[in-house]
């Protein structure tokens, strides 16, 4: 009895703070309708913050305090300034491009912070005066605990008293729904913005700097936290406040049970309470159906036509001087090729998802990882034939895409780039805690290719022709019966329906489709690497594939193929040359994003059809 | 009151309007009439500066506001009524009001919520009803109270009879007329000759993003060459 | 053809529609018309699936569909236009019918061959008939309203339905285009027998083509018969037509 209230306490204590975040999530999509990947990292500043200000203040209650107060007003300013800066020039861009710019940004911020306040987690210590424990049931439960509980209802009333009776509130919610009819009754839209990520990110602050007296500040924690609040305003609905404290009250006592119970369950747990809320409440606990946000974005629809006699012909010659290729190239230069032929077809399948299925993965990596680590366990301890092997991946990742999928066709938008994402973190922290089978952080090493395909040309040939088979695959499909029914679903489900077809079904079995081929070219990865990470499942690698297709254009169907050799040639070169590659790559993201909404192929087409653009 | 000067505008890749000039005097109720397509709506957006004017000036109270926020553009007294009604459906009748409220402009008794209910006596009897559980009519009205919470002096309304029952489209013209009695200007986009007739003294007729016609409403309604010809009846 | 039983459906405590019953014969042209929050939407929808009748029954063409959903409606040879015309904005005119006779035929999961090949002499006799086939490579993104709307109407006759369910199909058009659209889906349904449910709110369109007329207001019937009876049925006057009907006579009745 006793150990249960002491979890129950130490549960909800833990609520409090990853209340602050989601909440601040939450405020800041339903107004500007932007998923803001850097809410992590406002998280991440504010402990850092409340750390700086705490050790510089006189020690004692009034320093804590003014320390924690002051680096949630400074990340509030931070994230202000982040909108005005960067921000509002996304509104009317796709929400995809919203979320891979924030993407850039947590990239950037973290390199800021390692050369800020260094490498090593850094602790505060409490006050005297919230030093001391309790006695609970005969258990000793920290003060501080006590005082985050209370913090959670208090910042919950005060947001709802904020929101209901102010006319700063009034406003913040009528642009929730319409913002445009908002700014033309007179109410600067750009203001509220502003005013809304000054609160939302110093919410985010807040709970940062509350959590540092009981977690170390340290440099991972920004996507650690950013994973679990999107689980918990996917799960509370995304918008509804109290929505976002009910979830976050029931997954963070969920954790205390389970990290006390059986640690490694803690985060399939997270995922297990999600997908059964899900699958009962499509839009959280208390969330209702989105409005459609009325902006201007712009449309996907753009009519695809298949490849030409000349356009066959060009492909038949490209992919007969890769084949040739390893004659002339040197062993370095095979290495970036294998790659770059490999990743097209894990590119390939995130496009026949996101395009013509118009459902976006934020987490194809889940799929690719879950290949490469199927390659690997079957040769390294079934000692299976390669390719016998090979055909063990898209097994496993379709067999994870049939789960995932089941409930992703259930949703849309936000509350799908979540879940995927959720997915892809899951397996992540899988393939690390799992270190008996998985070999954690280690690895599996020595996946090598059998004897016969060992030569650099078999090896090579081996690679692009199933690279290539699966893009002639997915190509075909696209413009098969089955990829018209999926362009039906995406472009007007109602009259797909009313076809006879079930929308559902066919973006299931697309999903389906995707993540097996996704999971071949993870397979492959695992060969040309010699071994399997947890870095293939890592949400940079998700973000990778993402970037891939978007530098080609998600309208085209070359496209992701050449945003793939552009990009790993990007990273290469980066990699290789300075040891700031996360800032410059975050800043080359943001650029990107600004300067080509619409991708680099697309970009291209567009000038084609329209010099003046 | 209001110039609008040789202004083009622009939907996604297609031109919609294409050197429009008219002018609105104080006071003045004018029809815009045409088929659907012909660009009322986007002519309204972009004097609202909702949709950019690519080309020409608009001038408002002696200002131009082509290039301006939709913001400041309401603050200068310019209200904007839009198709499908666009109410907040989350926010009670009260907290609508409350988002359209803005100071008044020198002169005039400002418009409060109470002096809203005589004017729409239905929407008094609903206060505290959120906009979702309202119908089509009380919406429209609702529309139109929130537009005036911000003391406009002219009115732009897009389709205000669209998809109402007729029985509902007769009362709305009612307190349109009361509007219009009391010295408020208006610029009403409508497809229906009949609903607009009874309102506005004087027709805009546009064709294709051009102005086709123009003349007092009078004439329009014997005329019925001219309706054939750009109203398609 | 339909027959319709007590139907009844309730939103939060709000009695939408109850027990509305009427049947629509083969090959007849009735129209639903009433103010708006009368129940026509809802009505409408749980005809085509996309709302679960809180009771009553639903039987087209002798078996019963209540409650079934869209897509299995569909099979049971009903066809739909939607209000504002649902078409595929990334596909042509030609494909946007192809789609449809693909998914009649159930080919929808082939991976191979191409879908462009597939019907195409079907999908041109379809267009010719509402008068789309000159048009027929032309993106269904970037047509003109009531083209995109006759495309739609072809698509529904794609499954060679015995009854089509119009949701104020003329809603959004010119006035001129409103009778032409109208007068089209009424030739096509007459030539093949086809009968035609529809809700409008323009009444020169439903006093022109409806054979028969039904009035729903706060989610009853409570006249039907033929137009001239509605029309004269101070009852419908008093809660719908209103002193001044019908809307627009002003400018068409002449």
């Amino acid at each position: 009895m006793d150990f249960i209230v002491v979890q129950f306490l130490n549960g909800v204590a833990s609520a409090s703070s990853l209340f602050l975040v989601a909440s601040g999530l939450t405020v800041i999509f339903g107004v500007t309708r932007v998923v803001n990947f850097a809410h992590g990292s406002f998280y991440m500043l504010g402990a850092y913050m409340a750390y700086t200000l705490t050790s510089q203040l006189p020690r004692g209650s009034l320093g804590f305090w003014g320390g924690v107060i002051g680096a949630a007003l400074v990340i509030g300013l931070v994230g202000a300034l982040l909108e005005f800066v960067l921000l509002r020039r996304l509104y009317r861009a796709p929400e995809l491009f919203q979320l891979l710019a924030t993407f850039g940004v947590v990239l950037v911020v973290q390199d800021l912070t390692l050369w800020t306040w260094g490498p090593e987690d850094l602790l505060a210590s409490r006050p005297l005066s919230l030093r001391g424990a309790v006695d609970v049931m005969g258990r000793s439960v920290p003060v501080y605990d006590l005082v985050l509980i209370a913090v959670g209802p208090v910042v919950l009333a005060a947001l709802h008293l904020l929101f209901h009776k102010t006319r700063w509130g009034t406003l913040v919610r009528a642009a929730t729904q319409d913002r445009e009819m908002v700014e033309a009754l007179g109410v600067e839209q750009s203001r509220l913005f502003t005013a809304v990520f000054f609160l939302g990110s110093l919410l985010a602050g807040l709970g940062g700097a509350l959590q540092l007296p009981r977690e170390a500040a340290s440099l991972n924690m920004d996507l650690a936290q950013i994973t679990e609040a999107f689980v918990v305003v996917v799960v509370g609905g995304m918008g509804s406040i109290l929505g976002a404290y009910l979830a976050a009250l029931l997954i963070a006592i969920l954790q205390a049970f389970g990290i006390a119970i059986f640690p490694k369950i803690t985060l399939v747990l997270m995922f297990l309470v999600m997908a059964v809320v899900l699958a009962v409440r499509p839009y959280g606990l208390l969330g209702r159906p989105q409005a459609v946000a009325r902006v201007g974005g712009s449309s996907l629809a753009v009519a695809l036509r298949p490849a030409g006699s000349w356009s066959k012909t060009a492909a038949a010659v490209v992919v007969a001087v890769l084949a040739l290729s390893p004659l002339v190239l040197g062993d370095y230069s095979m290495t970036v090729l294998t790659e770059v032929t490999i990743l097209a077809l894990f590119a390939a399948s995130l496009h026949f998802l996101m395009g013509p299925g118009g459902v976006v993965s934020f987490g194809h990596a889940a799929y690719f990882g879950v290949g490469s680590y199927a390659v690997a366990m079957a040769i390294k301890y079934s000692g299976l034939p390669m390719l016998v092997a090979v055909v063990g991946s898209p097994v496993a990742a379709g067999m994870l895409g049939v789960a995932v999928g089941w409930f992703c066709v259930r949703l849309s938008g936000v509350y799908l780039a979540m879940l995927t994402l959720a997915v892809a973190q899951i397996v992540w922290s899988t393939a690390i805690q799992w270190d008996g089978l998985t070999g954690g952080d280690n690895g599996l090493l020595g996946i090598w290719p059998d004897d016969w395909a060992r030569g650099r040309w078999v090896f090579y040939l081996v690679i692009l022709t199933i690279s290539a088979g699966g893009i002639l695959l997915l190509r075909r499909a696209i413009f098969a019966p089955f990829g018209y029914a999926l362009r039906a679903a995406r472009d007007a489900p109602l009259r797909a329906e009313a076809s006879g077809i079930n929308p559902g079904i066919v973006q299931w079995a697309a999903f389906v489709l995707s993540s097996a081929l996704a999971g071949v070219a993870g397979g492959l990865f695992a060969l040309a690497k010699g071994g399997v990470f947890p870095t293939y499942v890592a949400i940079g690698r998700s973000i990778d594939a993402l970037l891939m297709v978007l530098l080609g254009g998600v309208a085209t169907v070359t496209g992701p193929l050449v945003g793939t050799a552009v990009f790993v040639a990007l990273q290469d070169e980066l990699s290789r040359f300075t040891n700031v590659w996360r800032f410059i790559l975050g800043c080359v993201i943001i650029l990107m994003v600004l300067a080509f909404p619409e991708g680099v192929v697309g970009f291209a087409a567009r000038w084609r059809r329209d010099p003046d653009a | 009151m209001l110039e609008v000067d040789g202004i083009d505008a622009r939907y996604g890749h297609a031109q919609v309007l294409f050197g429009m000039s008219f002018r609105i005097g104080p006071a003045e109720a004018v029809a815009l009439l045409g088929r659907n397509g012909a660009g009322k709506s986007t002519l309204l957006k972009s004097i609202m500066g909702l949709v950019p004017a690519t080309g020409g000036q608009i001038r408002f109270a002696g200002q131009r506001i082509d290039g301006m926020r939709p913001s400041r553009v309401c603050r200068l007294g310019l209200g904007y009524v839009p198709e499908d009604r666009r109410i907040f459906t989350d926010l009670t009748v009260l907290e609508n009001l409350e988002v359209g409220r803005r100071p008044a402009l020198a002169g005039g008794e400002p418009w409060t919520a109470e002096r809203i209910f005589q004017l729409f006596p239905s929407l008094g009897e609903m206060r505290h009803r959120r906009g979702d559980r309202m119908s089509g009519g009380e919406q429209q009205m609702l529309t139109i109270a929130r537009t005036l919470m911000g003391n406009p002096t002219l009115l732009l309304l897009d389709e205000p009879s669209e998809g109402l029952a007729p029985r509902v489209v007769e009362i709305l013209g009612e307190s349109l007329a009361s509007l219009r009695a009391a010295n408020l200007a208006l610029l009403i986009a409508e497809p229906n000759l009949a609903f607009a007739a009874r309102l506005a003294d004087r027709a805009i007729l546009i064709e294709k993003g051009r102005v086709a016609h123009e003349g007092a409403i009078a004439d329009l309604v014997r005329d019925e060459e001219i309706q054939r010809a750009y109203l398609g009846a | 053809m339909l027959e319709v039983e007590g139907l009844a459906k309730s939103f939060g405590g709000v009695r939408a529609v109850q027990g509305v019953t009427f049947s629509v014969a083969a090959g007849e042209i009735v129209a639903l018309i009433g103010p708006n929050g009368a129940g026509k939407s809802t009505c409408f929808n749980m005809l085509n699936g996309q709302l679960r009748p809180d009771s009553g029954r639903i039987v087209i063409s002798g078996r019963n569909s209540t409650g079934l959903p869209p897509r299995k409606v569909a099979r049971l040879a009903v066809g739909r236009t939607f209000q504002v015309a649902q078409t595929y904005g990334s596909m042509t005119v030609r494909e946007n019918v192809q789609m449809a006779l693909i998914a009649h035929r159930r080919e929808f999961f082939g991976l191979w061959r191409r879908a462009s090949d597939l019907h195409v002499e079907e999908a041109m006799a379809l267009l010719d008939r509402v008068g789309m086939a000159e048009q027929a490579d032309r993106s269904c993104g970037v047509l003109a309203y009531g083209d995109a709307k006759r495309v739609e109407l072809a698509v529904a006759l794609a499954g060679g339905p015995k009854l089509l369910l119009m949701d104020e199909p003329t809603a959004g058009m010119a006035p001129a285009e409103r009778t032409a659209l109208m007068a089209l889906a009424a030739s096509l349904a007459r030539a093949q027998g086809i009968a035609i449910l529809f809700t409008e709110h323009d009444m020169d369109v439903v006093f022109t083509h409806a054979e028969r007329v039904l009035v729903l207001d706060r989610g009853r019937i409570i006249a039907q018969g033929t137009p001239e009876t509605v029309r004269a049925d101070p009852a419908v006057r008093a809660v719908y037509l209103g002193s001044t009907a019908p809307v627009g006579a002003s400018h068409a009745g002449s």
